[in-house]
Order: C-alpha cells, then structure tokens, then sequence
C-alpha cells in the first residue's frame, strides 16, 4: 500500500514538474505588445565619501560625512514588445521620490539630513524570458535615465547645519530578475532590481561642495539601487 | 486609468516651468549693466571662481554692491539690508554659463537667472531658487551674515 502511494506521489510530483518546465505552447503571435503600469520601492545610498571629513571655510567647524541610505519608491508605466516570447524590449517611466539619510558629525554634534528626490526615472531595458507555462522567470538588463527635480533637505535638529542638495541628470546600470504569470491578456511581474550609477564618485570634492558662508551642497542622487518592482500589463 | 492619468499629471509636473517676472528681470539686468556689476567687490572667498552649487555650473565669481559692502563692515546683522545686491558669474569648462542675481526690495528678495547670453530663465522667486537659498542666513548662501566685532 505505502508502495503505491509514494508511486503515485512521485508521479505526481513528476507530472508538475513537467507542466512547471515544460515550454509553453506555440505562440499564436509572434510579436507581442503590452502596456501596463509599474510600481517599486527599496534600499538605496550613497557609500561614504572618501576622505569624509572636511572643514568649514568661516566657522572652522570639523565635519565628518557618512554613508547615506534610505527607501525610494514610486511607479508609473511600462511598455513591452516582446519576440517569439522569449526576448522583449521595454521602457518604463517612473515618477519616483528617492531618498537620502545619514547622520553627520558637526564639530562634535550629530545632525542627521534627510534628503529627498523627485525624479522622473527610464529605465530601458532587454529582457530574456523562460517561457514556462504557469511561472516563467526572466532576468533583464539595460539603463535607467535620471531626470531629477527640485531637492530637499531636511535638518534634525534645525539650524544645526546649512545643508543644501542638488542633483544632475545621470544614468543607471540596470540589472534585474523576477517571474511573471499570464491569465487571458494580464500579465503579471515581480521582481528584483538593482542599479549602479554609472561614472559615480565617492570623492568628497565630487560629493560636497562648501561655500563660504559655511552652507554645504551635497549630491542629491543615489549611487546605487535596490527595489522590488510589481507590474501589470495588459497583453494586445 | 485614473492611476494612469496621475501618473502622467505627476510625470508632467516634474518639466513645468514656473512663471517669469520678465519686468523685473529686465529691470535688474539694466541695473547690472548700468551698475557694471563686475567692477563691485568680490564676496568674502571669491578672489578667483569656486566650485558652486551643480545647477549653477562648475565655478563661480560672486559680485556684491556697496550695499552689502558696508553691512559686513558693520554690527552684526539677522538679515540683509533694502538694496543688498548679489551678482554670480557662473561658469561650466571654463565658459559663462549663467549670470544670477538677488537683490532685497521691500518685499524681499528679488531671484533672477539669465543664460550666458543674457536670456532669462527665472526671475521672482521662483522655487527653483528659493528651494535652496531657504538654507542660507536671510536666503544668501555665497556668504554668512556679519557677526560683528568680536
């Protein structure tokens, strides 16, 4: 009896992993489009600047700078045109508020900034993908546009240190992998993602900029990224 | 599609521009020029052109009339005097890239920004100006207000 439960288990257990691995069947199209929306959060930073202290030029105060990271997050649209379903190009816009946080050391004192980032993000992409029938994995890579907005900074305590931040335009290295499921014309995806600006500097100089009247400008835009992205799309 | 529409709408927001005291701006750009604005003292720290804040260029030379002249020879101060003027010269490989200029009225402080060859891109207080200089002493961050004699 025991016998022929494990056999019908085992067969079981081979009949899901040949319906899991087995390829799909033959696409009806084989060009496919899909437009959906987006949305994503996660960890992201600045190492810490090398050296990471300097000295205000009209107070003298000795200021230590340190590692910043903090969450981002946002969303937006995504566009897909995928071959044979297994190779796709996409391109994504993404309105997102990324984030800077750490604590500085100012002339003894702990002051921490929060800075903050609206940005529109685009990241472009290349896309491999298992065609399985129930969950297929896919892994991408490509470049996210930076097109950032107005900086904030916020100061705890206030007043204790003249910070100002500002960003550029830059681009993102993106490499990314996740799974996606199709029912009718929904597709679903989840995802990892992570991004290296590209050209970044950990030099203080590229990173802090002192002005006379003791003020600091510091780089508003993360060095690296790493998000969880959510999408739905809708297949033509 | 709402999602999608605000998406768009937030999307969008990020290119808007703000609106341009084109008057004003014309104004104070004549009394730069009238002023010779480039033959007032340096600020304290600006002997020769400095790093800047990135949206400005690479370097900078900042220019201030008499104004602000007398009041950093002067008692300490909370904020700037009326007629306080500050011009910037901003420079990106080593060309002009943009000439900035704040001047206190009676109603604060007047922003500008012109291109390098005089055409405005900002003039009021418009909050791609004030977004930053909201961290400086009375809104000036090329340099502190005067702490008087010791």
């Amino acid at each position: 009896m025991n016998a022929t439960r494990s056999f019908t288990a085992g067969l079981r257990c081979a009949g899901f992993l040949g319906l899991a691995l087995a390829p799909r069947e033959a696409a009806a199209d084989v060009f496919e489009l899909s437009l959906g929306v987006v949305a994503q959060g996660g960890i992201e930073g600045q190492p810490e600047p090398s050296p990471n202290r300097y000295t205000l030029l009209r107070s003298g105060a000795e200021v230590e700078e340190p590692a910043y990271t903090s969450f981002g997050y946002g969303a937006g649209i995504a566009i897909e045109a995928r071959v044979l379903e297994v190779v796709a190009l996409g391109a994504e816009a993404l309105y997102m508020s990324d984030g800077l946080t750490g604590t500085v050391i100012h002339d003894g004192q702990e002051v921490t900034l929060s800075l903050r980032q609206p940005a529109l993000h685009v990241p472009l992409y290349a896309k491999g993908i298992w065609p399985l029938p129930v969950i297929a994995p896919f892994a991408l890579v490509g470049v996210e546009l930076v097109l950032p907005g107005l900086s904030t900074v916020e100061v705890e305590p206030a007043g204790a240190h003249a910070a100002v931040a500002s960003a550029e335009s830059h681009t993102l290295l993106l490499l990314g992998a996740g799974v996606e499921t199709e029912w009718n014309s929904l597709r679903l995806q989840a995802g990892l993602r992570f991004a290296l600006q590209l050209g970044a500097s950990s030099a203080l100089d590229d990173r802090v900029t002192v002005l006379p009247s003791d003020a600091v400008v510091r780089d508003a835009s993360p060095s690296y990224q790493a998000m969880l992205a959510l999408g739905a799309s809708y297949v033509f | 599609m709402r999602f999608l529409l605000l998406t768009l709408l937030g999307l969008s927001a990020l290119g808007c521009g703000e609106a341009v005291d084109e008057a004003g701006a014309d104004a104070l750009w004549r009394e730069l020029q009238e002023s010779d604005y480039r033959s007032f003292e340096r600020a304290p720290g600006y002997d020769a052109a400095r790093p800047t804040i990135r949206a400005h260029g690479d370097t900078a030379l900042v220019f201030i009339n008499p104004v602000v002249v007398a009041a950093l020879a002067g008692e300490a101060i909370e904020a700037w005097p009326e007629g306080s003027l500050l011009a910037k010269d901003s420079y990106s490989g080593g060309k002009l890239r943009l000439v900035a200029a704040m001047k206190k009225n009676q109603d604060g402080w007047f922003f500008a920004e012109w291109s390098g060859s005089g055409e405005v891109k900002y003039a009021g207080s418009p909050s791609v100006c004030t977004n930053c200089h909201s961290a400086g002493g009375d809104n000036v961050l090329a340099l502190g207000l005067p702490e008087g004699s010791p």
